[in-house]
This record gives C-alpha cells, structure tokens and sequence, in this order.
C-alpha cells in the first residue's frame, strides 16, 4: 500500500510540476494581461483593437485577456486581497475607486496618466472627483453615462399621446402618466402597461436640493420631509395611480422575454412600459431588439434639475506581474483610438469630450431612430450630471444599502415614510459613529470637517455664501452653484 | 534485549509511515480548516478591516475584547436575520415527516409481475408522445398541461416496470441536482404574473373569492375564533400528553420546561402578530387557564420519579411540531379574518418572492422540497429496513392496526434516526440560506430573506469587515456548538429510550 500511495504522490507531484511549467504565461513570447470586465462583445471587439493598435504603432503584442467578472465588487475584493487580481480592474463608480484604493489594490497612476496625456484636465472636469482619491488619479475613465429617460416614441404616437417634454416636474410627471395608463389599459383591468418603468428617487431629491450626506459628507441628513415626500410620491405613482410597476410587476417582465439588460427593454420595445431608465449605453442592446423610435429626456425633477453621473473606468492592480504590459492598455485607453471606438459604438460618451461631439455619434448614420438622442446625454454630462456622493467615514457600499433597505421597508408597507427616513439617517450615522471608533485615524479629520460643517451651517442661516472650497459633497458644491450661494 | 533497538527502529519506521501516509490530510487540515480557525477566532477579537490590514496594507491591528460581539448583539439587524433563520427553520418538522412518508411509500415495491414488455411499450410510447406534444403545442399553456399529465403517466408506469428504485432515484433527484440551476428553476416557478405556481393558483382563488363571497356576515371572525380555538386544542393536547409523561416518571423536568418554552411561543405571539388585538390579547390568558388546569391536575397525582432529563428528544419533537402548527393555524387565522374584505376585489395569488411577507414562506416551501428527498429519506429508507420483522408480526397477532403497528412499533425503533436526523437538520438550518438568498433574492425584499450564513458574507466580503464577520461566525459556531452538546448530553438516552 505505502508502495502504491508513494507512487501515486510522486506521479501527482511530476503532473503538477509539468503543468505549471507548461502553463502560457510561462512558455509563450508574448506578456499576458487580465483584464476584469463584464464579458460583451464589445470587450471582445475591443481585445482585438487593442492588438491591432499595437501593431499600428510598432509595439510589441501583448497577449489580453478577458477575466469576466460582474458589477458586484466582491470577485474584485476577494481577488485583490488574497493577491491574485486581475491586472486591469473595470470599476463603474467612483465609490468603488475610493473603497478599493482605501483597501490598497490599485496603482497610483497618476505619473502615467501624465505621460499617456490623459490626466485630470484631459477628459471631462465631472469625472475628475470619480477618478481621484486625495488629489492622485488611480483610474482612467474608458466612458462616461449619465442615467435619464427613454422614450419609446411610437408608444406615446399609437395611443395619440404627445411625446413627453425634455424636463417635467413631479405633477407633470404624474398626469401624463395617468394620461398614458388610462389610454393603454382596458378600464377595470389591472394595468398591466405602465407609463415609466421606475424613476430615480436619488434624483428626485436632490431635486429638492436634498441628499444623502451634508455638505462635508460628516452626517446623513435623510430625515427630511422633502425625502419623505419623495418617498410618499414614488409609493403613490406604483401603488395607488399605478403608473409605475412595482417589484412584483417587474418580477413579472423576467418570465416573458429578455435581452442582455434583461427583460426590461423588451418590455419597452412592445409598448408595455412607455419610459425606462438608463445611460446611453442601452441603446447598443436596443439595436439588437430591431428598430425602437427613441428620443431621450430628463428624470422628474423640482427645482434643481440634475441627473446621476458616473464613469465606466480602468484601473491597475497594486500586485499586477505584468505592469509594462497593462501600462500599454492604459495607453490604448489615452488613445484617439480607444474614443474613436467608443464614439463608433455608442456604447458610453467619450471620456474625453471632444470626441462626443463627433457627428456620427450625435447622429449615427445606420441608426436614424437614434437621431438626437446622444446630444441629450452629453449635454446632460456637462450640464446637470452629478456623482453619487460617498463619505469616508462610512463605505458607500453599507450607506447605499441602508438607504436602499429604508426605500424597500417603506415600499413594502413595513414602516412609514417618516420612520424610513429617519431610519436610514440613524443606521448610516451609527456606521459614521463605528467607522470612527474602529479608525481613530479619522478622527482628526473629522472633527476638522464638523468645525467646518458649522461655520457653513451658521453662514446659511445668515444667508450669506459659502467658499466652494469647504464643501466636500459633490452634490453640493454644483446645488450651491445653481444656487448662488458661493463666495466669490 | 538484543531486539529492542531493532524493534525500536521498526517502531519509528512504521511511525514515519503512518505520519507519511496522514501527511496530506494533516496538511489540508491545517492550512484550510485549522489555522483559518483559529484566524478567524483572532479576528473575532480585532478591528480587522480589510482597510486596515490585508496584504497591501498593513496597519497595525488593535485587540477590541468583545467590542464586536456587543456591537452584534446590539444591532436590530442580527435580531432579524436570526429571526429569518429561525422562521427558515420551522420547516424541519415537516421535512421530517415529509421524509419518513416518502421512506414509507418507497420501501413498498410497486413492481408488477408480470406483462413488463407492455408496461414498457406503454412508457416508451408516453415518453415519445411527450416529446410530440412538446414540440407541436409548444411551451404554452395547454402544452405543459399535456406534458405534464403525460410525464406524471410515465413516471407512474415506469414505477410500475422496474418497481420502487425509480421512485427512490426520483426522489432524490433534487438533492443532487446542482443548487443554483434548482434555485433559478424555482424563481421561474414563482414568478407573479405566467409563473406556473400562479398559474396553478389563479383559477383555485378564483372559486375559493367566489365561495367567499357569499359566506355569511361575520365569517370572518369565526373562521379567526376557530383558528385560536384550535391552536388552544393544541396546546392542550401537548400540555396534556406531557402531563402524563411527567406524571408516569417518562419525562423529566427539564424537557417539561423547553417544551413549554416552545409550545408558549405561539401563544406569546398571538397577541403581537394577531389580527385582532381585541381578541388575541385574551389568547394567552385562556392558555394560561389551560396550563394551570394542567398543572392542577398533575400534582393531584403521586408522580413516578425520573432524572431530571428523561424523554428529552420526545418532548422537544413533539413540542416543536405541535409549536409549527400552532403557528400555522395563527397565519391561517390572520388570513381566514381578512379573506372576505380581500375576496371583495377578487383574491389574487401571492408575489412571493417580492413581498415581504410572502418570500420566507416561499423559500420555506422550496426548502422542504429539496429536503424530503434528501440524505433523510435514504436514512429512514434504512432505518426502516432495519425494523425487526418479529415486532411487526408480533403487534399483527396481538390485532393492531396498521396505525398502532407504526406508532407503537416503526416509530420507536426510528427514534435514533430521527433524533440524528432532527440534530443535523437544526444545524444545518442555522449555518443555511446563504445560496437560496444569494442566487433568488439578494437577501431582500428589506431583508426579509437574509440569514445569518448571507449576512456573515456580506459583512466580510460586500464590506470588508473581516473582525465583525467573523464574530458573527462565531456566535453562529456557539450556537451549533450548543445543539452539538445537547446531542452529546441527550442522543443516546433518547435512543435508548
């Protein structure tokens, strides 16, 4: 037996060593690169331009590959820390940037985007806060999306509805969306057609000059009764008037069809949701779909009119074997190229604006359909995208989802629209309250921005300006703009 | 004395093979499952943050005692995912006796003798046919009734033809069938609108809000009176059974007080989740007569002495299967009061997994699917086969019943089994969850299907806190580790008994 079962180790030992000795990234010529991204054709595409781009321009090739991952950041997390990440890391907000640098898995880029021409005053100004922690880029931004409204104008024109206008507040919102529910229904039927799929309740108040953090991101200030109006908005728009689907409607899309962005669209394409949400970025899974007339407006919104912005971008794992070669996609990503790409695909807008206001992009020649659309987008960019604000004093992935769980207990009828904003305020300060505790480092930090949060309270409610410097929320500092409320 | 240190030398030598022999075993132990261990049991004890320390950063960590173990216990959270576990738990009790009849009916053997090639002709025909159908009606609607009846058709004769095994594979399909590929199967299942348990469901509530529609006035209330009445029935029928137990000297009086414990939590209960606080508020002060009747009657008589522990494992499995119908008669009840006013509008079929109050249920009820034909059934499958003949006989010549051959006879020699089976059942039910939420759910809707295995993930992994996730870990260990204990202190005596 010991005869046997030392054969067989020595057997294993021998297979094990020759199959790492023959693995690729040993015996090929060529460096390999992993690259964690959604696997798309687009990526794919994008694979082989970067190799063609490479022999354009006399480099050597490179070998990369696709490491498919989703936009949940766990795979990037536990890959990362446990020292096996993939050496290009695709990350979609720049909550997740901050959360990952906080951790210690990217590269400071900031030299290279430096010497690739595509530091912070290359590409648009909105994504600088996205990309940089602390004043040092760890990202490139490979896109830009803004989220606001599809409509799928053939909808609207069979049901003898005209189209709904570019910004609409909360009552326009709502009786146009009886309008179109009264038309698409039979009378007496549950709906089964709805006037928009979902609205963006981040939005809406921040419309209402409201969001999540203060002014320098030390307190949740949610315990409001302009957020509770929102919320009691939103249940009354799924609920009572049914102009909205709720979950279980929703739940209901996933068994009749889908697309790669799920169900959704296809729903959208038939005509049984008038309005859905979302980037520019759809509108590459809608050709799929065949032809949808399309014209593209703002989320519902009071007195501030802005939209959710965020960039699709790359970075470099601390702990990469194959720095040099994943500094040359970096490179590519700088490229003209690259943007040309993007602008051809229409699957973002440009990280740098230039390219977005390529003709063929505003108005792709194959798709006349999409005519006027991708204006409204980088306009959108420009003028009214704000990012998700994100403390460091709490994770955003524990703030989101106690904003989110607050938003889901009220719609469900657990609790009522005061108890979940004041709610959602007193679980993410206990997390600023514990993140203290176990950081004591932050603590210095801290309690200079409450000093300041003060002083910016008490100018306030004196009606004077505010020095924009002093402001860390990113929602802020463009709501006090809009305001006026900025010191000169 | 010449050969000692030969014989000592052989001695090593062996020793050295041995260790050689354990060596990779030893090694996968230590690196995958001890020193994670004790790591995490470290972890416990710190801040660790993956902000604050993994490979990239390297701040040093501080030693926090129990901070995180307070600050669990003081969060609303970990109450309600316990909460969610334990809820997802109640379905032990009738997986286990979903299990033991489904051991029952296969240990029969339906085989026929004789005229199998027909039998076979007729399945083979049914599944061609099926075949056919499918592929001409399509997946709709008459389609995957037709299919379906001819699946149930040839799966009845396929019995027929090669007898009990085919029912036995069956059954146990779900358990092997991959977790997720299942979870995914029973979302589409669920689905509100064109999911087939609705779909099911449609037409039965549509004559069920018919029928209830031209129900009496105040039905309502009755249909919740006569809920409460039963669940009092109930606990009169457990506090009886365990009076006499006591009274014989067959129970002790530790498992009289945990089985009052849980026969008093419906009962505790009732008043907070009842639908009619003016009438359930009274619910635990009629207990509360029955349990001193009980108690009045029982010290009337001269008690036969007994440890204190005695009969442990039939107390607590009666108590808890008589708590899980006490519980589902409260839900009934809530349901059957507020019945007319739905019917009203027509009764429509839950949301399930997209409604709070609906997706544990929902997963509970995929959960017992998946558990009756599982390792439980072979178990009794094979505890069954090992039920002397001799009792059978004996208990058929003294004139018992079939009932009274099983209560009296089969049910007692499966005591071990059962008792094994409940213990493993309860610890795999508070480290479970975490795929069902993972792949149908994402632990919503607000929570309501997070346990605690998924909340411990999150934790680590969705926020990075290494030290608070694994004091949660460790509180669920203790928790295990008490039932393990239990199972220690009370299993053989219980299967002596």
């Amino acid at each position: 037996m010991k005869y046997i079962f030392l054969v067989s180790f020595v057997v294993l030992s021998i297979a094990g060593i020759a199959l790492t000795l023959t693995r690729s990234d040993v015996v090929g010529d060529k460096p390999i690169v992993y690259w964690q991204t959604q696997p798309s054709p687009e990526a794919r595409n994008r694979a082989q331009l970067f190799r063609q781009w490479l022999a354009e321009n006399g480099r050597p090739d490179i070998d990369l590959r696709i490491d498919p991952t989703s936009p949940n950041l766990s795979k990037t997390i536990i890959q990362g820390v446990s020292g096996v990440g993939g050496d290009l890391i695709q990350i979609n907000i720049g909550a997740d940037l901050t959360y990952l640098q906080e951790i210690g898995i990217l590269e400071d880029l900031t030299d290279a985007a430096l010497e690739h021409g595509f530091d912070t005053s290359t590409f648009a100004s909105r994504a600088v806060s996205e990309t940089t922690v602390n004043g040092r880029q760890y990202a490139y931004p490979f896109q830009l999306y803004v989220l606001l409204l599809y409509v799928n104008k053939t909808t609207f024109e069979e049901l003898g509805l005209p189209l709904p206008p570019k910004q609409m507040n909360f009552e326009t919102f709502e009786r146009l969306g009886r309008e179109f529910v009264e038309r698409a229904n039979p009378p007496g039927q549950p709906h089964r057609r709805f006037f928009a799929e979902s609205v963006n309740y981040n939005t809406m108040r921040r419309s209402l000059g409201l969001d999540v953090f203060n002014e320098t991101l030390t307190a949740c200030v949610l315990d409001d009764a302009r957020y509770e109006r929102v919320l009691e908005l939103i249940h009354r728009w799924t609920y009572d008037l049914r102009i909205l689907p709720s979950a279980a409607d929703i739940s209901s899309f996933a068994a009749t069809g889908g697309t790669p962005f799920g169900p959704r669209l296809y729903q959208f394409k038939e005509g049984n949701i008038g309005i859905i949400g979302g980037g520019n970025y759809l509108m590459g899974a809608m050709r799929q779909l065949g032809t949808i007339e399309l014209a593209v407006i703002h989320q519902p919104a009071e007195e501030f009119p802005n939209a959710l912005f965020g960039a699709g971008m790359l970075a470099m794992y601390r702990g990469s074997k194959n720095k040099a070669a994943a500094y040359e996609f970096l490179r590519f990503v700088a490229s003209s190229t690259w943007n040309q790409s993007v602008a051809k695909v229409g699957d973002g807008i440009p990280a740098n604006l230039q390219y977005a206001y390529d003709p063929d992009f505003l108005d792709p020649p194959n798709y006349p359909n999409e005519a006027g659309c991708n204006i409204v987008f980088v306009e959108a960019v420009e003028l009214i995208g704000v990012p998700y604000s994100y403390s460091p004093f709490v994770p955003f992935s524990i703030s989101n989802k106690i904003d989110n769980d607050a938003y889901q207990q009220f719609m469900a009828g657990r609790m009522s629209a005061k108890d979940a904003a004041r709610r959602a305020t007193e679980l993410i300060n206990r997390e600023i309250e514990r993140t203290l505790r176990d950081r004591p480092a932050l603590r210095e930090e801290y309690e200079r921005r409450l000093e300041r949060q003060k002083e910016i309270d008490r100018l306030r409610s004196e009606g004077k300006p505010v020095p924009l410097e002093w402001i860390d929320n990113p929602f802020h500092r463009h709501y006090y703009q809009f305001k006026g409320w900025v010191a000169p | 004395m010449s050969n000692l240190p030969l014989q000592r030398r052989r001695q090593r030598r062996n020793f050295i093979h041995g260790i050689g022999f354990l060596a990779p075993n030893l090694l996968g132990f230590l690196a995958f499952t001890l020193i994670p261990l004790l790591l995490s049991l470290f972890m416990a004890f710190s801040n660790w943050d993956l902000r604050l320390h993994n490979i990239f950063v390297r701040e040093p960590l501080r030693f926090v005692g129990l901070d995180q173990f307070r600050t669990l216990l003081e969060q609303k959270d970990f109450w309600k995912f316990l909460g969610n576990t334990l809820f997802l738990m109640m379905g032990i009790p009738l997986t286990i006796i979903g299990s033991l009849m489904a051991a029952i009916l296969l240990s029969q053997d339906f085989r026929v003798a004789s005229g199998r090639r027909l039998i076979y002709l007729i399945a083979g025909v049914l599944l061609i046919g099926s075949t056919v159908i499918l592929a001409l009606a399509g997946a709709g609607a008459t389609g995957m009734v037709l299919l379906m009846s001819g699946v149930v058709c040839l799966v009845l004769i396929g019995g027929m033809a090669a007898g009990s095994t085919v029912y036995r594979t069956l059954f146990y399909v779900p358990h092997f069938t991959a977790g997720v590929a299942v979870f995914l199967l029973w979302k589409k299942l669920y689905s509100p609108q064109g999911g087939p348990v609705n779909n099911f469901l449609a037409p039965i509530l549509d004559g069920l809000a018919g029928f209830v529609r031209v129900l009496p006035a105040h039905s309502d209330m009755a249909m919740l009176i006569a809920s409460r009445v039963l669940m009092l029935g109930l606990l009169l029928l457990g506090l009886n059974v365990a009076r006499k137990q006591w009274t014989q000297g067959d129970w002790g009086t530790i498992p009289i007080v945990l089985g009052l414990i849980l026969l008093g939590l419906p009962v505790w209960y009732t008043p907070r989740w009842g639908a009619v606080p003016a009438i359930d508020q009274f619910f635990p002060l009629a207990a509360g007569v029955v349990l001193l009747v009980q108690i009045v009657l029982a010290l009337r008589v001269t008690r036969m002495p007994c440890p204190l522990d005695e009969g442990m494992g039939n107390a607590l499995v009666l108590s808890a299967l008589l708590m899980t119908l006490q519980f589902a008669l409260l839900g009934l009840g809530n349901v059957g009061f507020h019945l007319p006013q739905m019917a009203a509008d027509g009764l429509e079929p839950p949301k399930w997994l997209n409604e709070y109050h609906w997706a544990k249920p929902a997963i509970m009820i995929m959960s017992i699917w998946a558990s009756i034909g599982s390792n439980n059934m072979l178990l009794y499958l094979a505890g069954l086969s090992n039920v002397p003949v001799e009792l059978q006989e004996a208990a058929d010549i003294d004139g018992a019943t079939r009932f009274q051959r099983f209560w009296h006879v089969t049910w007692p020699q499966l005591a071990p089994v059962t008792f094994f089976i409940v213990i493993m059942s309860v610890m795999g039910g508070l480290q479970g969850g975490f795929e069902m939420a993972r792949a149908m759910t994402a632990g919503g809707p607000a929570g309501a299907t997070t346990t605690l295995s998924y909340f411990v993930y999150t934790e680590a992994f969705e926020n990075g806190r290494m030290g608070y996730a694994s004091a949660i870990a460790w509180v669920l260990f203790a928790m295990v580790f008490l039932i393990t204990l239990f199972n220690w202190k009370f299993g053989s005596r219980y299967v002596n008994d």
